[in-house]
């Protein structure tokens, strides 16, 4: 059963022959893609600029507008941390497109008329670099909100010598261990330590004395 | 009858299409539509001198055709594109009558596939 299009990676194919883009699309859709076809350079880049980016784009190198390559520049240079994989479609025997295309920050190519068995190889490849990528940058976004807590909980705190209890960033002091709780996962049980016991067993035996009626003189 | 295989690569044709039998349908359709309109723009680029024009409708032609595995266009269509990237507008009207020829030899290929 075909996936639901929301499940499916999206994919960008820019060519302004509509022979080309018929075959990838209808190529790539088997493959299960949400696939988005556009004619020229400058409508490609207005997609992957836009809030729903594809994660693969397959650009003709030569197209009216931009050329595939200075789309792949432009990405690169305004959006240096997207996880885009871009792969240029170049002619044959153009060996200087491929070198050129890759300088400006193509991932692969693929030369025209392409191989179909050959796409499928070379968007695997994307696939697996943009899966990876992103499963990266979630890491990286989990460690760095372990970090934030862990740097809160070893800075300077400031603390009341007489309550101890702790001056937050918000300016409010609040019990140390609410505190605490707060920006870790310790969790309190509450008792009294035996110095606290003996001191707190003398105070209570004072105020019993002074409750105590005296004895009529 | 079958075909010359530099006019026509059938069995290539189907293989670059993964055998999707409706696609190459299509595939042939849109090129028996298109293909007059791209050798015209090739014979106006060559008539008015304009070589960057020439480059780029022979480019299209050439990557249209090569998808059909039409090895006789592509030859042609690639040597008018290197004709017209180079500025050589001496050497394009043999090559225009060379692409013609492979045109006249191609759409009847096309035609009976279609029909196949």
């Amino acid at each position: 059963m075909a996936k639901p299009r929301e499940e499916c990676i999206k994919v960008l194919v820019a060519d302004d022959d509509r022979i080309a883009a018929a075959v990838l699309a209808q190529t790539l859709s088997r493959w299960e893609f949400d696939v988005t076809v556009v004619g020229d350079g400058a409508e490609a880049w207005r997609h992957l600029e836009g809030v729903a980016a594809p994660t693969l784009a397959v650009l003709d190198r030569m197209m009216p507008g931009l050329d595939g390559a200075e789309i792949c520049r432009r990405v690169r240079r305004d959006m240096p941390s997207a996880n885009m994989y871009l792969v240029l479609l170049t002619s044959l025997g153009r060996g200087e497109d491929v070198v050129s295309g890759l300088d400006a920050g193509a991932d692969d190519y693929v030369t025209k008329p392409f191989d179909v068995d050959e796409l499928r190889a070379r968007i695997q490849v994307g696939v697996r670099v943009v899966t990876l990528q992103e499963k990266l940058s979630q890491r990286v976004s989990e460690l760095q909100a372990a970090l934030t807590n862990v740097k809160q909980l070893h800075g300077l705190l400031p603390i009341c010598s007489y309550c101890k209890r702790i001056r937050g960033d918000d300016q409010y002091w609040q019990q140390v261990e609410s505190y605490i709780a707060a920006r870790s996962d310790a969790q309190f049980s509450h008792g009294i330590c035996p110095p606290c016991y003996e001191k707190l067993e003398v105070e209570i035996e004072e105020q019993r004395r002074k409750m105590r009626p005296r004895r009529p003189q | 009858m079958t075909g010359d295989a530099h006019v026509f690569d059938r069995t290539t044709f189907d293989r670059q299409l993964g055998g999707d039998r409706a696609l190459a349908l299509q595939i042939l359709q849109m090129f028996i539509e298109d293909c007059p309109a791209r050798v015209a723009a090739i014979k106006r680029a060559v008539e008015e001198g304009d070589a960057g024009a020439l480059q780029t409708a022979a480019h299209t032609l050439k990557g249209s055709a090569g998808y059909l595995a039409a090895a006789f266009v592509v030859e042609a269509a690639a040597e008018l594109e290197r004709i017209g990237r180079d500025g050589r507008l001496a050497d394009a009207p043999s090559a225009v009558n060379r692409l013609e020829r492979a045109v006249v030899q191609l759409m009847p290929e096309i035609e009976r596939a279609t029909l196949a």
